[in-house]
This record gives structure tokens, sequence and C-alpha cells, in this order.
């Protein structure tokens, strides 16, 4: 039988390129571990420095996005492109108002996982070479309790972080 | 039952617990480098989507399962994983009959890349979905990384208890 989920917040449809709101030059800025080491040791003149994540938050960030560059135990590595892609999402959630850096590891097949956490309610944003998918966690319950779909461009990002935040 | 009372072909019992390991960059710890129980939703990720448990009563404690010193190991029950609930419909958008567990646990012992481990089994979702229905799986580890408890944490870090939500 052909059967496919249902109750999703909406259809997960792959674009064929990276969603263009992660490909603004502004915001792969400070993608290269040079740069954050330079902010660690105090060199903030070069670069702007994100105004909600600290300069060491920023290293630990970078650190651990070179660390999924690596293959492990039954993970796939995450490739260049799209560790790019996923701190370029990280500064744009940044720069929305996440208060707090992500956890940052990586799915099976190379996907980087971008996690949040704000008392009960949880976002998770999977990041792929051509797509960007989110699930909204809010309890334990697979289908009455959990939302997931595409992100497509900076607004939805911003609704996500905004439903994060919300008391 | 207890421990040495089953040997790998004792049928599951509905409240058994199972050793699940994690790796040490799915443990989610907090500022003070401390561990309240909190992992990444990758810490039951699997390439299969068939996650790999190891049934308590055959083990002699969390070690085995750990491995490396740097990981931790959490525990789910049967009863746990059988909780987990999710629906399919068919591609007339009509629903397929649910199985009366959409996820168990099944027995697996000594698998090819395991064979001394008598202990092994597999969290499965009945039907199990297939690459294009990732996300009911998606769903399923972010459920499981919630209600699964520390046994072991990764050498050197303290565990804490979690402040309610």
């Amino acid at each position: 039988m052909n059967v496919e989920t249902v109750s999703t917040a909406r259809e997960s449809v792959r674009p064929p390129v990276p969603p263009t709101f992660l490909r603004r030059p502004s915001l792969t800025e400070g993608v290269s571990t040079s740069v954050a080491t330079a902010r660690l040791a105090g060199d903030t003149a070069k670069t702007a420095i994100d105004p909600v994540v600290s300069a060491d938050e920023r290293f630990r960030l970078v650190c651990a996005f070179a660390r999924v560059r690596h293959s492990i135990e039954g993970r796939d590595a995450v490739s260049s492109k799209t560790a790019q892609l996923a701190l370029a999402l990280q500064d744009q959630a940044a720069s929305l108002g996440a208060w707090l850096p992500p956890h940052v590891s990586r799915s099976p097949i190379g996907e980087v996982v971008l996690e949040w956490w704000h008392g009960a309610r949880k976002l998770t944003v999977y990041v792929g070479e051509h797509a960007l998918e989110y699930v909204r966690v809010w309890g334990p319950d697979i289908e009455s309790e959990m939302a997931d779909g595409p992100i497509t461009g900076g607004g939805d990002l911003a609704s996500l972080l905004r439903w994060l935040q919300e008391r | 039952m207890v421990a040495g009372a089953v040997d790998p072909t004792t049928p599951l019992g509905d409240s058994e617990e199972f050793y699940r390991r994690v790796l040490a960059s799915d443990v989610v710890r907090e500022e003070d480098g401390s561990w309240a129980g909190k992992l990444s939703s990758q810490a039951f990720a699997d390439r299969e989507m068939q996650p790999s448990v190891d049934r308590v009563l055959l083990c002699d404690g969390p070690a085995r399962t750990q491995r490396e010193p740097e990981n931790a190991v959490v525990g789910v029950t049967r009863q746990q994983i059988r909780a987990e609930k999710y629906y399919l419909k068919d591609r007339h958008n009509q629903p397929i009959p649910k199985p009366e567990f959409a996820a168990d646990v099944c027995r697996d012992p000594c698998p090819e890349a395991d064979p001394e481990n008598t202990a092994h089994c597999l969290i499965r979702l009945n039907p199990h979905p297939d690459k294009s229905q990732q996300k009911v799986y998606k769903r399923l580890i972010e459920s499981l990384a919630r209600v699964a408890r520390p046994r072991l944490p990764p050498v050197g870090v303290l565990v804490i208890e979690a402040a309610p939500e």
C-alpha cells in the first residue's frame, strides 16, 4: 500500500537549490574557524559580533560545526556546503532573536541538526544541502504534540522562533 | 522477570527496560557541564530507522552498551515505546488500519555488526516507514529522546536532577 504520513503542518517540497534567504552574503560571514579563533583571542574588530551570541558561544558553535564534518559511528560526514548553510541559518536565527545558541549534531544521512529548547517547547531544524525542515515539539505525543514542515524563507524561521519563545 | 531468569529466546516483557547508547555529541549538557538527562533527538537516530537497544535483563549493567567512556547510556521501557502513536493514510488520504502498537521492540540477538551481543533488540515502527516517510521517524526519535532516562553518564560528567518543566 502506498502510504504517507498525515497531520503535518505543511507538506514537504524539496526545492532544487538552497533557500535564497540563506544565500545572502552577509549571512555567511564568519563561517571560517579562523574568524572564530580571532574572536576568541579578543580580536573582535575585524568582524561584527552577533548581538546575541557571545564570542565564546560563537567559537563553541564553530567547533561543533567543524566536528560534524567528520563521519562517526553510523553517521555520514556533513558536507562543507551543508555546514555553511547551517551556520548561516544559525546566524539568521540569532539575528531574529534566538537567545541561546542551538545544540549542533548531525543526522545519519549528513544533515546538520540544530536544536533549541525553551521550557517544554523544542524546535529542531534539519539542514540539508537542498532543503530545510523543522519539527516543533511541545510534548511526547507524536500525533498531537508535534508539527513539522519545510522552512522556505526567513519568515518561516522567524515565526518558528516566536513560537518557541511564547509562554 | 529478573536478570538471570531470561535467555535471548525469552519473550519480551511489557515492562522491560532497554539500554540505548548515546553518542557524546547527542548528550546535551547544562552550562556548568553537568547532565540533566537532556538528549538531542539524534540520540535515537538510525540510518535504517530502527534504533538498536540492549535488553537490560540480559546485560551485566550498562557499561557494555556504553562502549566508549565519552558516550552515555539511557533507558527506555517497552511500555514507553508501545505508547508511541502515529497515524498513516493511504494515497487517497484515508486512514489505514492502526496496528495494536505503532512502535515496539523486537529481539535481534547477535547481529552481524555486534555478533556477541545476545541482548540486542531493535525499536521498530509498524508498518516500517520507507525513506519517503522520514517525517514520522523524526517525530518518533523526538519522543523517545524526551521519555528516555539517564542510566550511565559520560565518564566525568555529573548527572543532576532535571528541573520540572
